[in-house]
């Protein structure tokens, strides 16, 4: 009995050496700290959804609308085969977010209504009720997701350009036929793993979201040259006339100077701890 | 009288015992360690691969996880003593939607999985998680999808249509439960070049859907949009 015992007892200690005492480096665990404060990811939450309802009003007002009336056309079914048409406003942030979904980090980026054209997109549970109170006050709303353990944001979606409502309003399917500029069509929802994420994080986020309007746009480029009568694509724009349309560099540095110094400034603005100076003489 | 002892004393029996002990025991340790450090290649699947996959290696899919395994046993101890907070894996890696997307690319996918990530879909990842591959794509199991298709359930109650084109609204058939009839006209990823038909007598037949999913007859929906790699990057 006591061979046994002190067999066990060697074979314990054995084991502790190996993991712990003579171990190797640890694993990484998780993403290393840099120093500096955190950023709670709401802040950062409201950096991606101002850009997004930028590059969403430049997609629906300068290449949607304009784009019509060049001559393009634009549809629910454009990624059928033998369909010339572009992704509608919506379906430009789906795919934007199927780019995101693909990348390394996390992110979720959706897009919903009380009112949506297809019964499958409408808000139910938490979110159902986050957009009650959203509607009643106007500004963004933010839960946790217990079961899928993600801090969750959602941003007023506002009919922001002519196209929005036109199409909506004409639309069979749609429930409501009378929205009008500036209304509270639906709220894109933003969602994250964690509460607070560090600086580098944060504009690695902020990479991948740009990313990802930049895959969309890229996604209709491609589309279009398959068309019948594809229109030009390098620097201009169809509201300049013509069934023309920028090429995703052109289009994405629009998207930039529209967004502006916002996102910057936002970033400078933060307290981010301790910051070590470069030393300009060495 | 014999002089002759037992052929077997208590003291041999205690012996052949203890022998038989070690001989087990270093069987069994030298089994564990050929598990231990065998590649993936060498495993033994479960059962026949999916429609598709027949050419993968093992290794393609169940990956090792990063470390060595000292490293990787470290984290597993370390975690469940609550001194980290990411664990790992011993041997393999879970395979993941990750691999799965490093072949199909899937552009387009009108039921992509991270999509059920939004937190209106509850009820559906309760009842049937469709924000994982291998929920309807099980491995090893030797067909292409090893679910019947009928998960529409979870998210479209409600499909009253305004202008329904079909004879028999959706609503009837969503009212009357009959799920299998979905996927008779919808390509649920969008993933090939299919547009849906308008009419009863254009719905692909339910056992022509059933071999497919079976992996027994190619895709009734055409030609796929996005071809898959042949091997993952």
């Amino acid at each position: 009995m006591s061979r046994w015992y002190t067999l066990t007892t060697l074979s314990l200690i054995t084991l502790a050496i190996y993991l712990f005492v003579s171990a190797p480096p640890p694993l990484p665990d998780g993403e290393a700290k840099r120093g500096g404060r955190l950023i709670s990811i709401d802040v950062v939450f409201n950096v991606l959804a101002k850009e997004n309802d930028v590059v969403r009003a430049l997609y629906t007002k300068e290449i949607v609308g304009a784009g019509k009336g060049v001559g393009l056309a634009f549809s629910e079914s454009w990624r059928d085969e033998g369909v010339d048409a572009g992704p509608l406003p919506a379906l430009f942030l789906r795919e934007a977010a199927s780019s995101v979904s693909r990348r390394p980090l996390s992110l979720g980026l959706f897009l919903g209504s009380d009112k949506p054209i297809a019964s499958a997109n409408l808000f139910k549970g938490a979110q159902g009720r986050a957009f009650e109170q959203m509607r009643e006050t106007g500004h963004a709303q933010r839960f946790y997701a217990e079961d899928t353990k993600l801090h969750t944001a959602m941003y007023p979606d506002i009919a922001s350009a002519q196209p929005c409502v036109s199409c909506h309003n004409a639309h069979p399917e749609s429930p409501k036929s009378d929205w009008a500029l500036g209304e509270l069509m639906g709220a894109t929802t933003w969602t994250y793993p964690k509460a607070e994420v560090p600086i580098s994080e944060a504009l690695a986020l902020i990479r991948t979201v740009r990313m990802g309007f930049g895959d969309a746009y890229q996604a209709y480029l491609d589309k279009v040259k398959g068309f019948k009568d594809a229109p030009k694509v390098g620097e201009r724009w169809p509201s300049e006339g013509e069934p023309a349309l920028p090429s995703r560099a052109v289009f994405l540095e629009r998207f930039e100077r529209e967004v502006g110094i916002g996102t910057l400034r936002t970033l400078l603005s933060l307290d981010l701890g301790e910051v070590a100076l470069v030393d300009e003489e060495g | 009288m014999s002089a002759l002892k037992p052929m077997t004393s208590g003291r041999s029996r205690v012996g052949v015992r203890r022998l038989s002990y070690g001989v087990m025991g270093s069987a069994g340790a030298l089994f564990v360690l050929w598990v231990l450090l065998s590649e993936p290649t060498r495993m033994i699947a479960k059962g026949p691969a999916n429609i598709g996959h027949e050419a993968l290696s093992c290794g393609e899919c169940h990956q090792s996880p990063p470390g060595t395994l000292r490293q990787r046993a470290q984290a597993i101890v370390g975690a469940w003593l609550g001194q980290r907070q990411h664990s790992s894996s011993l041997i393999y890696q879970p395979v993941s939607n990750a691999r799965c997307n490093a072949c199909h690319t899937r552009s387009g996918d009108v039921h992509a999985p991270h999509l059920f990530n939004e937190p209106r879909f509850a009820d559906a990842r309760a009842e049937a998680d469709p924000r994982r591959c291998v929920t309807c794509h099980a491995e090893h199991q030797g067909v292409r999808v090893t679910r019947d298709g009928s998960e529409c359930r979870h998210c479209h109650q409600d499909l009253k249509l305004r202008d329904d084109p079909l004879e028999r609204s959706h609503e009837e058939l969503t009212r009357a439960g009959e799920w299998l009839s979905c996927l008779t006209c919808h390509d649920y990823h969008g993933g090939h070049n299919f547009s849906s038909p308008e009419r009863a007598h254009e719905a692909i037949q339910r056992s022509v859907i059933d071999a497919y999913l079976r992996g027994v007859t190619p895709s009734p929906y055409g030609p796929p949009l996005n071809v898959a790699r042949q091997t993952p990057p």
